[in-house]
């Protein structure tokens, strides 16, 4: 005990100091609390904002695609997974032109290898500029002019900057410009304008990287905007009937972010009915901790009432002490949570396996914050009970000694 | 007068039916007086020494301390009341493990805020009561005699004007006894008001008044 002070609060840290192994299970259960209630909302924002980046950057009604790779297109898109597909250039002008199309234009994906010749395996996407509306307009932002021949822009995972080069099928490329994070598969994929991607898709099939007859005009997806009144549903079933032969496919954009976001939904219903179930044990169990401890503490209370002590004092020091455990545990649980989060980021975007994109820091510190307030607020609802029976279990505890 | 206790009933209800674990009880207690209430086990002497530390409402009567009366206090004036003027000695071990003895000894002038060091005089009480040398020492590690030595020096270190001791002899030996009743005289002697309540009738020598209590009834003597 510190020299001249006896407040609430001093008595509290004493009587908590004094009782280790009691304080530490209560702090480590509001610690694991506080750790699920941050790790879940965050986990959970970062998802929603993943959804959201996914349908403003996936800008088309519809990507037309080889039949047979709709599952590896979004492995592509949504998490980065390097794949090439393509369709013959004959089948995509013709895809092009079909009825209901707005515009459309094409995309030709290359997945660079695991070699000498290559920096790393990565998904590398050329656009057509001149007909290009839905990566064209997001890097607009960031480039002031078109790419030129021979120059990159990178997705934000990928480790180089601005005026680096990087090698895919022996032959260097000029970093233009880095992408912010979008959440999805754009984070680790590479872009170029379609005339260097022609060029590259030529050197990957000379290092046996692909097998297309004809390098100048395959394509390996087709984004089209459908023209205004154009069923999605119809046009889907149109294409499918007549270019079953071609091997022609439609995914459409809305069904594939309706998936993720069902998948999603679950996941979310899952974060919270366990968020739910931990909050409803750490408020039972701490409660009966507390009023366990209280019936054991009694007597010594009934010495404070004796002394002159309050009741409103007593209920100070028993607030106290669920304050002390909460805010220690939340602390606790709040920084394993962050030091986890932040530093294992890419691994647990990885197990998710969904687009997901970190909050700002403002969102992330009010994610805590709530966190925070909430695990607090536990605490003290947990020795609500305690401290209303307090006064009187202490009175009469001295009482009872007499009798 | 400093404590008047007038016709003082406190009730509970057994099986059913009231009970009277003290039934009409006055007695007026003055500064410098040394009271000493006997009586057998259940005969009411706890409860009525608990309604004049102010810890226990009466089912009727009164009880005034220095002319104020404590039923028109409200928890926190009598709890103050308590911490300042009178000096109580629970029944039983009542000191606190947490505590060291010197903080033990201090804690009643901290639980409010008050000017002054209270560390001199704990020193100078621990002197008085034969235990200068436990002041770093926990309660867990002192003999019955040394704790109930400290909750004497305890309930002096406000300076109150009235002690109530319940059973501080209880479970002591005789020379420890003699020598609790003896500082118990000493305070006395000092101006301050002592109620103690026994089923030691042996303490009784030191006392300047004694009554007996039994089935809730207090009696003036030997009863």
């Amino acid at each position: 005990m510190r020299e001249h002070t006896f407040s609430s609060f001093d008595i509290a840290l004493e009587n908590l100091r004094r009782k280790p192994f009691r304080t530490f299970c209560m702090t480590a259960f509001v610690a694991l609390l506080a750790f699920v209630l941050s790790g879940g909302s965050l986990l959970a924002v970062s998802l929603l904002n993943g959804i959201s980046s996914m349908s403003r950057r996936l800008g088309a009604d519809a990507l037309l695609v080889p039949g047979g790779y709709e599952r590896r297109v979004e492995g592509a898109l949504l998490r980065g997974e390097p794949s090439a597909f393509y369709l013959d250039g004959e089948v995509a002008q013709k895809l092009m032109r079909a009825k209901g199309v707005a515009q459309a234009s094409p995309q030709l994906f290359i997945a660079t290898m695991d070699s000498a010749h290559c920096a790393f395996p990565v998904q590398l996407i050329g656009y057509a500029p001149e007909s290009d509306f839905v990566i064209a307009p997001w890097l607009k932002g960031q480039l002031s002019e078109g790419l030129q021949d021979g120059e990159i822009v990178i997705g934000s995972s990928i480790d180089a900057k601005a005026g680096t080069k990087l090698r895919f099928f022996s032959t260097d490329y000029r970093v233009r410009a880095q992408l912010e994070r979008t959440g999805m598969g754009f984070d680790t994929t590479v872009f170029f304008n379609m005339k260097t991607a022609r060029d590259t898709l030529k050197e990957c099939i000379r290092y046996g990287g692909a097998q297309v007859a004809d390098a100048e005009r395959a394509v390996s997806v087709i984004t089209v905007d459908l023209a205004e009144g154009v069923d999605p549903s119809a046009f889907s079933r149109n294409i499918r009937n007549r270019f079953r032969e071609e091997g022609a496919e439609v995914i459409l954009t809305k069904s594939l972010i309706s998936n993720v976001t069902r998948g999603l939904n679950a996941l979310l219903t899952f974060i919270a009915a366990l968020a739910l179930i931990l909050w409803a044990l750490a408020v039972g169990v701490l409660a009966i901790l507390f009023a366990v401890t209280l019936n054991e503490r009694k007597r010594e209370f009934g010495i404070y009432r004796a002394l002159g002590s309050t009741r409103k004092k007593l209920v100070h020091i028993v607030l106290s002490e669920s304050a002390v455990i909460s805010l220690g545990g939340a602390l606790v649980g709040i920084a394993l949570l962050c030091l986890l989060a932040f530093s294992f980021a890419p691994l647990i975007r990885l197990t998710v396996d969904m687009p997901s994109l970190q909050p700002s820091a403002g969102t992330i510190a009010l994610l805590l914050g709530l966190s925070l307030t909430v695990s607090l607020l536990t605490g003290a609802l947990a020795s609500s009970y305690s401290a209303a029976v307090i006064g009187k279990l202490a009175t009469s505890a001295i009482l009872r000694e007499g009798e | 007068m400093l404590l008047e206790l007038r016709d003082l009933k406190k009730e509970y209800l057994r099986q059913g039916s009231p009970f009277a674990a003290v039934d009409g009880v006055s007695v007026s207690v003055d500064k410098g007086e040394f009271v000493c209430v006997t009586g057998r086990s259940g005969s009411g002497k706890s409860t009525l020494l608990n309604m004049a530390a102010g810890l226990l409402k009466p089912t009727s009567g009164s009880i005034a301390f220095d002319g104020r009366e404590l039923s028109k206090l409200d928890d926190d004036e009598l709890s103050f009341l308590r911490n300042t003027r009178i000096g109580y000695i629970p029944q039983g071990h009542s000191v606190l493990a947490n505590f060291s003895v010197l903080d033990n000894i201090r804690l009643p002038f901290y639980l409010y805020k008050r000017e002054g060091n209270p560390t001199d005089r704990a020193r100078r009480l621990m002197e008085q009561v034969g235990i200068p040398h436990l002041e770093k020492s926990y309660p867990a590690q002192l003999s019955g005699g040394e704790v109930r030595r400290v909750a004497i020096a305890r309930s002096l270190v406000n300076a109150p004007q009235l002690l109530i001791a319940d059973e501080p002899t209880g479970d002591l030996d005789r020379q420890t006894t003699e020598d609790v009743m003896n500082l118990f005289t000493q305070v006395a002697g000092d101006g301050v008001a002592v109620l103690v309540v026994t089923h030691d009738a042996d303490v009784v020598r030191h006392n300047s008044r004694h009554f007996s209590m039994d089935s809730g009834k207090l009696t003036e003597g030997g009863g």
